[in-house]
Formats: C-alpha cells, sequence, structure tokens
C-alpha cells in the first residue's frame, strides 16, 4: 500500500458539519486513515437551483458519478434502525473539467469586466461572474481550491424528509490532480432510517462551476427482525486511483471492507466497461437456498449469452450480515442501462426482486461522454404528447395547439394546492431535464414555449398556473445555463429573460421585471432591450441615477436613439446635471422625427428655462414648438400657463382659444408616450428567442415523439 | 316664477322668439296691444360688473304671460309674474353689457327695454373688484336656508364688509363637468360617470350652463358651453377609457375656460386624483383657481390600486416615471386644498354607484346657496391673497365659502 497524501476538512452550515478526505491507492485501502481537520466555512443551505432539482427526482447533471446505498443492521439499542450507506463515487476527471471551466469563466468575465469597467449598471453583474466575483484565469494562478458539495436527502413514502447528509469537501486541485484524472473521489458517509422505501436523492454540485450531478436510487430498508432479507447488490470492482473522502464523525462506517482476507473498497460504479468481469456482493440474512443472478435490459428481458457466476458465500464481509460474492462474466455489450436482477427460486420468494441500475459503456464509445443516454421517465406520457403538440404553435403559429398542455396543465394544477403544484413542477422538470440530458438546447425551445404559456395564464388571470409557469421557465434558464456556457447560449438565455421582462414591465409587475432583467445582464451584460427596460423601470421607481448609468451605457455601446437621449436628459436632470441635459434637450427638439421626443424635448427644455430665471426663454422656446407641433394640446397649456404667470393673462387666454379640442384626441401624448415601455429592443429579443427556438425545434421534437406508437398516452409504466 | 325648459325644442322657440323681438326694435309687433318695458336698473351711466341687479317695469292692455331678460343677448332669465326682478352676475370684465327685457302679451304681441352699460374708461378705471361669495350653510350637515342678509358677517382683515349684495337660491351657474377618462376609468366606471354626468345636465335649470370635458393625458371629448341639456349629453357615448391622467393640465384648461364665463362658475371634477402626467404642478392650478373665483366639486373615486387612507387625504406610496411618491402626495394634497379653499367640497365615493347620487347633491347644494357681494373696503392691490372669515350669527350653523381672494 502506498498511501499518497491525506488531506481533511471541515465546515458547517447552521449546524457544524465535518468531513475527512483521505487519498490512497484504491485496489488495497488502509486499515487505518489519517484525518485531519484543516478548514470551516459555511454551507449555506441549498440554493433554489439545486433544490428543484432534487425535488425533480430526475437524474441529471454533467458531474458524473454514481450512488449506492446499503441499509445495513445498525449498532444502536434500536433494532429497527438501519443505518444506511452511501457510496458516492465522482468522476475525478469531471471535477477537473469542472473547475477548469469555471476558471476559463472567470477568466472571460474578468475580460468582459474590464470591457465595460466603468459603465456597468448598478446591480447588473457582468456574465460569467455570479459564482465567483474575482476573476480567475487557468494560466494565471488561480489557485482557489476545488470545493465539491454532496447533499443527500431521504425522501419517505409520505414525501417527507427522512433523514439528510449535508457535506462538503476541499481539494487542491493541483496536488490532487494525479489521484483525479481518470479516478475518482469515493465518498462515504451514512443516514438512519427506520423500516421503509424511500426515494434517496443525492446531489454533487462543484461550486465554483454549479456544475452537479444528481442521482435518485430508491431503497428499502428491511426490518432486521425479518427472518430473511435481502439487499441490493453491492459492487466490488476495484476502482482504480483515487480519493477517499469519509463523513466526518463517521469513523466506524465499515469502509473499506474486508473479504476473503482483504480489503475493498466498495464502489458504486459508474459505468461497467463491456468485456469485464464485474464482481458484486450480496448481503441480506437467511440466504440459504438457491439465488439466481440476472442481467437484464431496461425493459426487463435477460440478455441473452449474459452469464453470472455465483453467488457463492464468502467466508467473512460485513458486520451483522451474511455476505455472498457474485461476478458478471465478460460480455459484449452495448452502453446503454441494465439491470442485475437477483431473485430466489424458492425460500425467498417473500423478497421482492431487485434491480440496480447497471450503466456499461462501450470500449468504443467516445471519452468523455458525461452521461449515459437516460431512460425515458415513465408517466409523463401525456405530458409528452402535450408537449409535442404544443410545440407546432412554434412551427404554425396556431395558438390552437397550445390547449391540450394548457387543458392538461390545469387539471394537474387541480385545485391548486402547493402538492399539486409541486407535482405538476416536478414532472415538468423531470421532463425538462430528461430532454435536455440528450441534448441542452432542446431547453431553447422548453423555455420558449413556458413564456408562451405564462403569458397567456396572466392574460387570462390564471394567476397560479402563471405562477408555475414562470417558475418552471426560470429553473430551465438556470438549467440551460448551467449546462451551456457559451456567449451563444448567454445571448439566448439574456433574450428569453428580456423577453419574460417586458411582459412583467408591461403588466405592472416592475420589481420582477426589474429581477429579470437584471439577470439578463447577468447573461450579457452589454443586452440593449435589458438596459432599456431597466432604466425605464428604475426611473419610473425614482432612483434617477440608476437610470442614467444604464441610459448612459446604452449612449456609450451606440445603442442610443433620440428616445434615449431624451431619457438621458430628463434624468440628468432629475439628478441635478441641468447643464449636460439642456444641451441635449435643445439638440432635441430641434429635431424632425420622431415628433414627439422633440415636442417633449421642448417641454423640458421651457420647465428648465423657468427653473434657471429664464421665463422668456422658456416663452419663445413653447412658442415654436406650438408652432411645430400643433397637434400637442399640452405645449399651448403650457405656454398659456406661462404667459398667465407672467401676468399676460390677455395673451394666455388667445394662446388657449387657438386650442382645438379635437387635435391629438386619437394620439397619446407625448408625455405618456414617454412613460410607457419602448417596445422595439424588446420585440427584437422577443423574436430572437422565437427563431432560437424555432432552430432548435428537432432537438426536443425527436425525444418527445413516442417511441413505440401503439402506448397509450398516459399510462404509468410499473417500475420493475 | 321662474319657469324651466327641459327640452332643447322649448329653448329654440324662446331663443327664436327673443331673435324676433331684437329685430323688430322692441315694437308691438301686430295687432293694436301696447306693451311697453322700461329699465329701472341697471343705471346706463354706471359701468356694470359683478352681480347687478336688474328691474323692470311693464306696462300694458293686456295680460303678460312671461317676461325674458337678455344680457349681452344672451337669455339669462324669465318671469311670468311682477315684480320683474332678476339678480345676475355679469362677471368683472371691464366691458359694455347690453340688458335687454322683453315681455310678451297673451296675444302674441312684445315689447322690450334695453339698457346698454358702459365699460369703465381706462384713465378712471377702478380696481375695486365685487367679491361674490357662495356659501353653504348647514346644520348637523341638513342645509339652513332661511337665513338674512343680517345673519352674515363677511371680515376681511378684521373689518367686516359691508355687503353689497345677497341673495339665496337659483342662481344660475355655469358649470363645467371635468371627467377623468383615463384608462383606469375603464368599463362601467365611465358608464357611471357618464350616467351621472348627463343625469346632471338634465337636472340644470334653464338659466344654468354645461360643459363637459373628457380627458385623459389628452382632451377626448369637449363640448361647448351651452344651456341645452341634449346637446351635453350628445356623443357621450363615444368616449372610451384611454390613456393616462393629466389633471392639473386640464383643471387648469376649465379653470381659464370658466373665466371667460358670467356669474356663478363651478368645476365638478370626477377623478381619483392621482396626476401622472401634467407637466403643470397644482401650485400653477392653485394660482388659477383663486384668480378664476369659481367653485370647485371633487367627486374622489376611490383610487384603483387601494391603499388610500380611510379619509381619501393620503395615497398609497407610489411612483412613476414623472413623479416620485413625496411629489404625488404634494399634488393630491394640493388639489385637495384647492377644492376647499374654493368653497367647494370634496366627496369621497365609495364605488362609482355613488356617483349619480353624488352629481345630485351638488345640484341641490348649488340651488341652496347664499350669494354675498362686497366690495374690499381696504384693498391693497397687491396681488396677494386675502383670508376671508364669513361668520353667521344663529349658532351651530356650518358655512362653507371660498376662503379669501386675490387683491387686485
Amino acid at each position: 500500500m502506498r498511501r499518497r497524501n491525506v488531506i481533511a476538512l471541515a465546515c458547517s452550515t447552521a449546524i457544524c458539519w465535518g468531513w475527512s478526505v483521505a487519498a490512497q491507492d484504491a485496489e488495497t485501502a488502509p486499515a487505518a486513515l489519517t484525518l485531519e481537520v484543516v478548514q470551516a466555512f459555511d454551507l449555506g443551505g441549498l440554493e433554489t437551483r439545486t433544490a428543484a432539482l432534487m425535488l425533480s427526482a430526475q437524474e441529471a447533471g454533467e458531474l458524473d458519478m454514481a450512488l449506492t446505498a446499503i441499509p445495513l443492521p445498525h449498532d444502536s439499542a434500536e433494532p429497527e434502525v438501519s443505518s444506511v450507506l452511501l457510496a458516492i463515487d465522482i468522476s475525478g476527471d469531471a471535477l477537473l473539467a469542472a473547475d477548469e471551466a469555471a476558471r476559463a469563466k472567470a477568466a472571460e468575465a474578468k475580460a468582459a469586466g474590464a470591457r465595460v469597467a466603468g459603465a456597468r449598471v448598478a446591480g447588473a453583474r457582468v456574465a460569467g461572474a455570479r459564482s465567483g466575483g474575482a476573476s480567475a484565469n487557468p494560466s494565471s494562478g488561480d489557485e482557489r481550491p476545488l470545493i465539491t458539495e454532496v447533499y443527500a436527502y431521504a425522501i419517505g413514502a409520505d414525501s417527507g424528509l427522512a433523514a439528510s447528509l449535508t457535506q462538503a469537501f476541499q481539494l487542491d486541485a493541483g496536488l490532487h490532480r494525479g489521484a483525479l484524472t481518470g479516478g475518482s473521489v469515493q465518498f462515504f458517509g451514512a443516514v438512519e432510517l427506520p423500516p421503509g422505501e424511500y426515494s434517496l436523492r443525492v446531489l454533487v454540485s462543484h461550486r465554483r462551476s454549479s456544475r452537479i450531478g444528481l442521482r435518485i436510487q430508491q431503497v428499502v430498508v428491511p426490518s432486521w427482525r425479518a427472518e430473511r432479507v435481502l439487499l441490493p447488490p453491492l459492487r466490488r470492482e476495484p476502482a482504480g486511483p483515487g480519493l477517499i473522502v469519509r463523513q466526518a464523525g463517521a469513523e466506524a462506517l465499515p469502509f473499506p471492507i474486508e473479504i476473503d482476507g482483504r480489503q475493498w473498497v466498495p464502489t458504486a460504479p459508474r459505468s461497467v466497461s463491456a468485456e469485464t468481469r464485474a464482481a458484486f456482493l450480496l448481503l441480506g440474512r437467511g440466504l440459504e437456498g438457491e439465488l439466481r443472478a440476472e442481467l437484464v435490459g431496461s425493459d426487463g428481458e435477460v440478455l441473452p449469452g449474459a452469464e453470472v457466476d455465483g453467488p457463492r458465500p464468502v467466508a467473512d464481509g460485513l458486520r451483522g450480515v451474511e455476505t455472498l460474492a457474485a461476478e458478471l462474466l465478460p460480455v459484449r455489450l452495448d452502453a446503454g442501462d441494465y439491470r442485475l436482477r437477483i431473485s430466489s427460486s424458492d425460500g425467498l420468494a417473500a423478497v421482492a426482486p431487485f434491480s440496480v441500475r447497471l450503466p456499461v459503456s462501450s470500449q468504443t464509445s467516445a471519452a468523455g461522454d458525461a452521461l449515459p443516454r437516460p431512460a425515458r421517465s415513465k408517466g409523463n406520457e401525456a405530458l409528452r404528447a402535450a408537449f409535442l403538440q404544443a410545440f407546432e404553435f412554434l412551427k404554425t403559429g396556431d395558438r390552437a395547439a397550445l390547449q391540450p398542455l394548457i387543458a392538461l396543465e390545469q387539471t394537474r394544477m387541480g385545485s391548486g394546492r402547493p402538492r399539486q403544484q409541486k407535482q405538476l413542477a416536478d414532472a415538468e422538470l423531470t421532463l425538462a431535464a430528461e430532454l435536455g440530458s440528450y441534448n441542452v438546447e432542446a431547453l431553447v425551445p422548453l423555455m420558449w414555449l413556458h413564456e408562451e404559456l405564462y403569458r397567456y395564464y396572466r392574460d387570462t388571470q390564471r394567476l397560479l398556473l402563471a405562477t408555475h409557469s414562470r417558475e418552471v421557465l426560470i429553473r430551465l434558464t438556470q438549467l440551460y445555463s448551467d449546462n451551456q456556457t457559451s456567449d451563444e447560449a448567454g445571448s439566448v438565455v439574456a433574450d428569453v429573460l428580456v423577453s419574460l421582462a417586458g411582459f412583467l414591465q408591461n403588466a405592472g409587475s416592475l420589481m420582477s421585471a426589474e429581477n429579470a432583467y437584471d439577470a439578463a445582464l447577468d447573461h450579457r451584460a452589454d443586452h440593449t432591450a435589458a438596459l432599456i427596460g431597466l432604466a425605464t423601470i428604475r426611473e419610473s421607481y425614482g432612483a434617477y441615477e440608476g437610470a442614467v448609468e444604464a441610459l448612459e451605457q446604452l449612449v456609450k455601446t451606440g445603442a442610443a436613439d433620440p428616445e434615449i437621449s431624451l431619457r438621458l436628459a430628463l434624468n440628468l436632470v432629475r439628478t441635478g446635471s441641468p447643464k449636460r441635459a439642456t444641451e441635449r434637450l435643445q439638440r432635441l427638439a430641434g429635431l424632425s422625427a420622431p415628433s414627439w421626443v422633440a415636442a417633449l424635448a421642448s417641454q423640458e427644455l421651457a420647465r428648465q428655462q423657468v427653473t434657471d430665471q429664464q421665463p422668456e426663454a422658456a416663452i419663445t422656446t413653447l412658442e415654436a414648438a406650438v408652432e411645430r407641433h400643433p397637434q400637442v394640446q399640452r405645449l399651448r397649456l403650457q405656454l398659456a400657463s406661462l404667459l398667465d404667470q407672467q401676468g399676460s393673462t390677455g395673451e394666455a387666454r388667445e394662446v388657449l382659444k387657438e386650442l382645438d379640442p379635437q387635435a391629438g384626441r386619437d394620439r397619446v401624448s407625448p408625455r405618456m408616450r414617454y412613460s410607457q415601455m419602448p417596445k422595439a429592443p424588446y420585440l427584437t429579443a422577443r423574436q430572437a428567442i422565437a427563431e432560437a427556438a424555432a432552430e432548435r425545434l428537432d432537438l426536443v421534437i425527436e425525444p418527445l415523439t413516442p417511441v413505440s406508437p401503439e402506448a397509450p398516452a398516459g399510462e404509468l409504466a410499473a417500475e420493475p | 316664477m321662474l319657469q324651466g325648459f327641459n327640452r332643447a325644442s322649448g329653448w329654440s322657440c324662446l331663443l327664436f322668439a327673443g331673435f324676433l323681438a331684437l329685430l323688430s326694435g322692441a315694437q308691438p309687433a301686430w295687432g293694436e296691444s301696447t306693451i311697453a318695458v322700461s329699465l329701472d336698473q341697471p343705471d346706463p351711466f354706471t359701468p356694470a360688473h359683478g352681480m347687478v341687479r336688474i328691474e323692470a317695469v311693464v306696462v300694458a292692455d293686456e295680460p303678460i304671460t312671461r317676461v325674458a331678460f337678455y344680457v349681452d343677448s344672451v337669455v339669462v332669465g324669465e318671469l311670468t309674474e311682477p315684480p320683474y326682478h332678476l339678480e345676475i352676475d355679469v362677471g368683472d370684465d371691464n366691458q359694455e353689457h347690453r340688458f335687454q327685457v322683453v315681455a310678451y302679451g297673451v296675444s302674441g304681441a312684445t315689447g322690450s327695454g334695453v339698457v346698454t352699460t358702459p365699460k369703465i374708461r381706462v384713465d378712471e378705471e377702478v380696481s375695486i373688484t365685487l367679491q361674490q361669495l357662495y356659501v353653504t350653510a348647514t346644520r348637523d350637515g341638513e342645509p339652513v336656508l332661511d337665513l338674512g342678509r343680517d345673519d352674515f358677517a363677511v371680515i376681511d382683515r378684521n373689518l367686516r364688509q359691508n355687503l353689497i349684495t345677497f341673495t339665496r337660491g337659483n342662481i344660475p351657474f355655469t358649470a363645467l363637468v371635468l371627467l377623468d377618462a383615463s384608462v383606469s376609468m375603464e368599463g362601467q366606471k365611465l358608464a357611471d360617470a357618464l350616467a351621472g354626468a348627463e343625469a346632471f345636465f338634465a337636472g340644470m335649470r334653464p338659466l344654468d350652463e354645461g360643459k363637459l370635458l373628457a380627458f385623459s393625458d389628452r382632451i377626448l371629448h369637449s363640448t361647448p358651453f351651452t344651456t341645452i341639456s341634449d346637446v351635453l349629453a350628445a356623443g357621450l357615448d363615444r368616449i372610451r377609457a384611454t390613456g393616462g391622467t393629466a389633471l392639473n393640465d386640464h383643471l387648469y384648461l376649465a379653470l381659464k375656460q370658466l373665466q371667460a364665463r358670467q356669474g356663478r362658475r363651478v368645476v365638478i371634477l370626477l377623478s381619483d386624483g392621482v396626476d401622472s402626467h401634467s407637466v403643470l404642478p397644482m401650485n400653477d392650478v392653485l394660482r388659477n383657481a383663486r384668480r378664476s373665483q369659481a367653485l370647485i366639486y371633487w367627486l374622489q373615486l376611490p383610487y384603483r390600486r387601494g391603499g388610500l387612507s380611510a379619509d381619501g387625504s393620503k395615497l398609497p406610496k407610489i411612483a412613476s416615471t414623472w413623479r416620485r411618491p413625496d411629489d404625488y402626495q404634494r399634488e393630491f394634497s394640493l388639489l385637495r386644498r384647492t377644492v376647499e379653499e374654493s368653497g367647494g367640497r370634496v366627496q369621497l365615493l365609495a364605488s362609482t354607484e355613488e356617483i349619480a347620487d353624488a352629481f345630485a347633491s351638488i345640484l341641490t347644494e348649488l340651488r341652496e346657496q347664499y350669494a354675498l357681494g362686497f366690495y374690499p373696503e381696504k384693498p391693497n392691490h397687491d396681488g396677494r391673497w386675502r383670508r376671508l372669515k364669513v361668520r353667521v350669527r344663529p349658532a351651530g350653523v356650518d358655512l362653507r365659502y371660498r376662503e379669501g381672494y386675490l387683491d387686485f
């Protein structure tokens, strides 16, 4: 045995969590590990994004990982409680890739920050800097540690949280690169659970890049009072080089396992290479009699040619349980999901057959495939069909195509109880995660669709469904941006968020709109519509300084038109820079088009001239404007009032005599026009996202199309 | 006794008959009957302004059916029995006024008398303006209608003023209904508002004038000033709620338009009072309200977003492109002050269903007001706002009146 290095860390949440990391040769684990606490920090709990993923109950993410859960008798006096051992295998390559991506993104953000330095909008963040702050460059000595978070939730049959584990560990990417390259991190922990059936959801997150991996496993915790118990098979293949991370304070965990006089690291295999032997342990009690091990496909059919050697009893094993060994003999397999099914032909008839997913990677498959093609989620056929039809709207513009999906969402939302809302969101996010795992670009049409639904629900006052659609949309933008970091992807997300923000702003939901614009600028710092939207919202709040910042950035980027210039001028007046404003207003007042900008510039110029104690100049300005814009009634009102103030009541009366009440009746006044959101940039963003969705439509249509046409939509398929 | 015409056709006949009488030079029109009309008041050598009393003497050899009064060719009143006396506010402009009284006999014969009062020559123009106070008197919320001239005391800078004119009830008025038709009034609200305005116009007496100005961020509908309710009601069904609210600008316009009218001037504003788009500050409007001496009634609609204080005086925190929250509250408070200072009142409505009753109550109140006229005894001519106090002798009577005047 050769010790590579030892590092141990600790962290804290509300409770202080600690853990240890030991690096070692995986094939021969040490009998004892040296643990050392080196750091503590606050985890901060689950983010909404990760919580949403957990709740989605859909395996997803870029971090290649695998999970094995093993219920074992607990040492405590409570015989019914099991200590469910968690073996989480995280790809070292995936962690290193995430770390590199985060560094590259930070470096890019630094470069983008430099480009917009001095012109950033308050509250807007530069794209790519969300999880960082300081810039980083892979080649510029960015030495920040590789921090990985581990969340494990056991959800009971009543949907309640039965147990949880929240851990994080920190590695030195430079120091551990050798162990991680081509290897893995084996995280070992445990949760205590009483007998029952649980959905164990484990999420691993690389903090800096926000890349995640999520695995779900159904766990049946047996009652150890039963005479016969059979547990899921435990993989005991050598896992190659890597690191062991042990849950802090869990030194009693029976890892590594000593079998046949040798120590093994129990692995939760991410994949099995074809044409290799795969060794398993079968654990339980009362295992006398014949046990049969079979390899089955995702359709539940036994694979011809796949042979399993064993099981056979082993001399020693895990404490408190009987241990049998089995081996999958080498067989040529295509990449895909397989299950090892253990069943009894006699005395264990009462024990339900169970299976474990066994992803097999083909030796000929391309290196770096992050995830195997996921299983088609079951029970979502009606939803698939409705989504499939809804996308006809994108192709044909026929809104009737949305109706089946709308009807389905309404039905599933029911009375809108939180549980119903959650189930609907879970189902749709599950489907989205599945589609996104085929191709992340499939999320673009989905985003577009949910935004359309949101608009529809708002317009028809179905507020619960509108809230649902908006939440799903936000989660999709997060999911997409987490998995796609190109500039184009940033623009797509920014367009989606601007489209949403524009709708919200138009509907008067200004705070939500501002948040959405801010988020859009996170993805594209120079997004014209986002900056205009932000400026107009801030102006309407009376936050004139913030409005000036956004408008000046627009001017600098060359996106300013007369309207932007007018807005900047007015806000400069409000923020105490009247001289700069006056110059702009004078230029704008002389413009020929658009007339409302010129008319309003004249009004505001005259107001400023009055403030500057130049009433005669103001009268001249207004008289000229009245001449040029006879349809703008309120220029006359302003002029008459000014004349009144100057004691020229007769002239004022004459000015008003000329007021034509019919003039301008059918068009909004310049001041009203100014109060309205500038539509053109927002419509451009909206058009862009529609086009982006249309370009990617095939990516979502194909996986949504039923595999088996005769399968009735909406039927819930039984899990084996 | 004043006789009203509610139908346009009736007024048309009267106007047509008066027109014929004017053309005929007030000579006996036909038959042998003779009707002679002379005017004891006003004095043809004294400039007429403010409240003017017209006293006509009619001598005829046949029964007189009615006597019509014209000022500057506009019919201002009609009596069916003697004494043929009428008070009318001719405004404060320095101009000639032509007073004509036409008497109609049972045979159809007519006779008339005319007095033309001169304008004041510029070199001798006096700057003392007759101040007219329209006073609403109530006790426990109920109108008090039996007060006499001596029951009132008008105090200006601690000096009791000599009341030159005093009258009560049925003083003709010119009312401009200023209707907020911004988008927040969409639907039934606008329908209720228009129905209320229409009922108000229908309830006016023959000598009352009306005008409707519907506005949002622009003028949406405008009628002429007219006594004919059918004219006022025409086209109301075409008004559509749209746009933002520029209340200050259009209240200013309403006051300016009323300034050119004679007699008692009234603005009835129907709005939530929340101005978002005006270019004029309420301070400018207040200045013009003081100058115009118009009574302003504000039927305050509930603020559509809620959050208004129980007495309707405090807005919730709102902001927009043109105003910060403090600006909103300041303008809102100034509007209330402008209304109350004018001698009108703010009536907070719980819903638009109350609009019709609110209009009716204003109509009743206008019919029951007292008119007190006086010349300020010690004018300073400095253009400043002079506060007035009006006291009333019976205890327990509450008075509402214009709180002051601009001392020009």
